[in-house]
């Protein structure tokens, strides 16, 4: 019996640490697509105020990569968001165009950003990468046609570390309810348990009680109790009948 | 009394665990909605007040264009748009500098004239790019930023997020969670049964047949002892009484013998009366020595195969939900075959492999033996899981999944030749549950959690997890016997013979059921299952642990609804109707997709498909041996069930083909539906066929 409370406390833990481990990787995760979406929902916003000044300046007859005015838009954009490290304009072949940065004018944007923004067509992309993260949208004219996409770059380092501080709340609640949520299943597993053992403890009384009749009435109580019943006298209508025996036996001797 | 108590016992044992699971799962959601709030509330702020500049910036340009600031017009239908554009923002006011409203998109939260008035956020009025912080004023966080043309103060912006936000991402958690719940419970039962169940079961079994040779009047002593038991004290007390009554008989017989051995004349009168009461009670009672009892250590060897088989599956099943969706993201385009059909190639492919690897692996498991045949077959599929997650393309998928299905088929093959050779011939059918309930616990699990780890962690860590369930798997095989148990009443595995396959396919009796119910009933199963319903589901915008729960409710349906089934499967009529009514039932669950394409219809289809095929499944082969009396005395059962599950699983691979031919042809929809009409006649024509043929024992006549 030892060896299997010693069976039941581990199956407490292990289902425990499952189900707590899982829900807990579960909130972790969820809060990290929201948080993800939030940034880049937020960026997003900048952006579109980008894309009117384009669409704009498109409508008026400009060409894409001849827009004088948009570095100035650009700057005075990312000053509207302190989380907005830069903002590029690059056509679909990843050549860039226009960005707040000056130095970055003469590098290809990230591959990455690329093949984010082609695989998300007419939505919103996100690109979570150590030095070039960065949110974005995609530019269209006036023919539904993409002619390029805007770049919203931000410091992921800040993003991430919000995502470490929730992760080891996450991660230290997790282990709390774990502990608990372990200690008392394996509780409620040896309560029943202890149930089992009672019914044994019944039919052990049972049998150890002198007579048949008495111990007939105590096996009924337990879930034994039918099959205890035809034991109990089977046994114990062989044992008299080898005791009469005996003594017809001994008697005869005794004459 | 062993099983029901049993039962009885492991329900309890999983309520509890069920309910405190549930408890610790709330408490989670709780604690993690708090964490959430202090989160993401900023960062919702941070969002809103993005928002905000934009229509702060275009009120700045309608004053610098010469319109004043309480000469605004078209305001609220502004504001109007941007609640659609932006759901979360509940509420958008403009305040003078007073703090009393002029514009408002809803009516305004409780407190919120209070709070528009107060004048710590009147003071934002000379802080002209400064946005206060996040302030709760009735069910929203408000946030409040100035708007100030040049030197002069206009007024306030006012963004509102009703507070619920954080309520609806815990929600979104909600299914889930709910699927954790389910798992668990399953792992539950598993672990139970693996820790603690094998032991208990073969206690209280020990526990029953001491009751029984109480009962019955068996006193003779066994010759080896019970070994550790649950029940010790109680079986050692009844022994005991079984031992005394045993000596008591012994000591009694050789008295009498004893006074046997004197002369006659010298003999008791009463001697002869107890030497016939002894007669007597012998006739009525068995005493002496007995034979040891085998069947205990048996099934704790028998229970031993279904942790390792659990985890096999498990490894497999976990791939169930994103394979088709990981298939898509490596297609490379290869000359004169479509997407379609090379996004259905590596289920097909494996289905094939374990189709036609099956019958070869059980006879090179009787050589090598089960251990052995499973250690392999677990670290061929360990490694092409390793393989799978690592792929470039579809093309090299093709060859680890390859390998999956050459571990599947080996492990599946000899966890059913260990459970043939452990089990008790009487138990057999008893023995055939535990593997089939290994099964069913692993489909159940496999991919619901597959799902939700593909969404989170990405597909390729999926796969490496599958790999470390599989690799996990040989750790629990080693620990299995190695060589197998005497086969008692049991023929060695033989291939199926060329002409008698061609004799099977030619009986009309015996495709009556292969070919018209289990082959149609693969199909659907594969075809829309495995290979549409998570390419379709994704394709509808939901996600692959959406895919995930609907396969899992395909599983749960089985796991309730097959043994009631079972259990009705009671003569050859109601075995027919079962498998006809099945048949109708799960093909009207592809045809239900004619009602509507969202995923709830798919969740409907899925029901039905289940309880269908939980309908049909039990009796189709109980039906071969029905139909196929006069063919299982000529051939052996080994062949003509060899045979059924050769083409049975030939249905399986021919599934997903068949299916991406048809969105090939007609789309994800119609598919469905064509796939379910097919299969709803083929039981209509099985209901027909059934009627008009003879019964098999005329047949065999």
């Amino acid at each position: 019996m030892e060896s299997t409370k010693r069976n039941l406390v581990a199956v407490a833990v292990v289902v425990s640490g499952f189900a707590v481990g899982m829900a807990g990787l579960l909130n972790y995760f969820k809060y990290r697509s929201t948080a993800n979406r939030l940034v880049t929902e937020r960026l997003v916003v900048t952006g579109k105020s980008v894309e009117n000044t384009i669409q704009n300046a498109l409508e008026l007859g400009l060409q894409f990569s001849d827009m004088t005015t948009l570095p100035t838009t650009l700057d005075r954009e990312r000053a509207t968001d302190d989380l907005i490290q830069g903002i590029d304009v690059f056509d679909t072949e990843g050549s860039l165009l226009y960005s707040t940065d000056h130095l970055r004018a003469s590098r290809p944007v990230p591959a990455a950003w690329l093949a984010a923004a082609r695989r998300a067509g007419n939505d919103n992309w996100f690109v979570d990468d150590d030095n070039d993260a960065a949110a974005g949208i995609s530019l269209k004219n006036n023919f539904n046609l993409t002619i390029g996409y805007i770049a919203l770059r931000f410091s992921a380092d800040s993003v991430r570390a919000d995502a470490r501080q929730v992760a080891q709340e996450l991660a230290l609640a997790a282990a709390g309810i774990f502990v608990l949520s372990a200690a008392l299943s394996a509780l409620a597993l040896l309560a029943v348990m202890r149930r089992l053992n009672t019914d044994v403890s019944a039919a052990e009384q049972a049998l150890r009680a002198g007579d048949s009749a008495r111990a007939a009435t105590l096996a009924a109580r337990g879930p034994f109790g039918p099959a205890l019943r035809r034991f109990v006298e089977t046994t114990r209508a062989a044992e008299t009948e080898i005791a009469e025996l005996r003594g017809r036996l001994q008697r005869g001797v005794q004459s | 009394m062993n099983q029901s108590y049993l039962r009885g016992i492991y329900l309890r044992l999983a309520g509890a665990v069920t309910l405190v699971v549930m408890l610790a799962l709330a408490a989670n959601a709780l604690v993690s909605h708090r964490i959430f709030e202090t989160a993401l509330a900023p960062q919702m702020a941070a969002k809103v007040a993005s928002v905000g500049a934009g229509i702060r910036a275009l009120v700045l340009r309608a004053v610098d264009a010469g319109i004043p600031f309480d000469g605004l017009y078209g305001v609220t239908d502004r504001f109007v748009e941007i609640k659609d554009e932006v759901p979360e923002v509940a509420y958008i006011a403009i305040t003078d500098t007073a703090g009393n409203v002029m514009h408002r998109s809803a009516s305004d939260p409780e407190g919120a004239l209070a709070h528009f008035r107060s004048p710590d956020v009147l003071a934002l009025l000379k802080t002209p790019q400064a946005v206060a912080p996040l302030a709760r004023v009735g069910g929203e966080y408000l946030v409040s930023m100035p708007i100030v043309a040049g030197e002069q103060a206009l007024g306030m912006l006012h963004l509102g997020v009703d507070v619920r936000f954080v309520d609806n991402i815990v929600l979104d958690m909600l299914y889930d969670v709910v699927v954790v719940l389910v798992v668990a419970l399953f792992f539950t039962l598993e672990l139970l049964h693996f820790l603690a169940g094998a032991k208990m079961e073969a206690s209280l079994r020990g526990l029953g047949e001491t009751f029984e040779r109480g009962a019955s009047g068996n006193f003779a002593t066994p010759r080896s002892g019970h070994g550790e038991q649950a029940f010790g004290a109680l079986v050692k007390l009844m022994d005991g009484t079984l031992a005394r009554i045993n000596a008591a008989y012994a000591a009694l017989s050789r008295d009498v013998e004893d006074g046997r051995r004197v002369p006659a004349h010298e003999r008791h009168p009463g001697l002869a009366a107890a030497q016939g009461g002894l007669q007597a009670l012998a006739a009525r009672f068995k005493f002496g020595a007995g034979a040891p009892s085998t069947s205990q250590a048996d099934d704790g060897q028998l229970a031993k195969v279904r942790a390792p088989l659990f985890m096999f599956i498990l490894a497999e099943e976990l791939t169930r939900s994103f394979l088709p969706g990981y298939v898509k993201e490596l297609l490379v385009p290869v000359p004169g075959v479509s997407p379609q059909l090379l996004l259905g190639l590596p289920i097909a492919l494996f289905m094939l492999i374990v189709a036609i690897g099956q019958p070869f692996f059980g006879v090179y498991c009787e050589r090598v033996g089960h251990r052995k045949t499973m250690l392999v077959g677990a670290a061929v599929a360990t490694l092409g899981f390793i393989a799978s997650a690592l792929a470039h393309s579809v093309l090299d998928l093709l060859l680890w999944r390859s390998l999956c299905a050459l571990g599947y088929a080996m492990v599946f093959v000899a966890g059913q030749a260990y459970v043939l050779d452990f089990a008790n011939p009487g138990s057999r059918a008893r023995s055939f549950a535990l593997f089939v309930g290994a099964i069913m616990a692993a489909t159940v699990c496999g991919p619901s959690i597959g799902g939700i780890l593909a969404d989170n962690i990405g597909v390729r860590p999926s796969f490496a997890i599958a790999a470390l369930l599989a690799a996990g798997s040989i750790l629990v095989i080693r620990g299995l016997p190695g060589k197998s148990a005497a086969v008692s009443g049991r023929t060695a595995t033989r291939l199926p013979r060329m002409a008698e396959i061609g004799a099977l396919l030619l009986n009309r009796r015996f495709m009556t059921v292969t070919g018209l119910a289990a082959m149609p009933a693969k199909m659907l199963l594969t075809g829309v299952c495995f290979y549409l319903i998570p390419l379709y589901v994704v394709s509808e915008g939901s996600t692959q642990a959406m895919a995930g729960r609907i396969l899992m409710t395909y599983a749960v349906m089985m796991v309730v609804m097959a043994p009631v089934t079972a259990s009705l499967a009671t003569t050859r009529e109601r075995m027919h109707g079962l498998v006809g009514g099945g048949l109708v039932l799960s093909g009207l669950g592809g045809v239900l997709m004619l009602a509507g394409g969202a995923v709830g219809w798919v969740f409907l289809a899925v029901v039905l498909v289940g309880l269908g095929q939980s309908l049909s499944i039990s009796a189709q082969s109980a039906l071969i041996g029905e139909h196929c009396e006069a063919e299982v005395a000529q051939l052996g059962d080994g062949v003509v069930y060899g045979v059924y599950r050769l083409l049975e699983r030939l249905g399986n691979a021919m599934g997903p083909m068949i299916a991406a031919t048809l969105v090939l042809q007609v789309g994800y929809r119609t598919s469905f539906v064509v796939i379910g009409a097919a299969v709803a006649l083929c039981g209509v024509a099985f209901m027909l066929a059934v009627r008009r043929q003879p019964r098999a024992a005329l047949a065999a006549a």
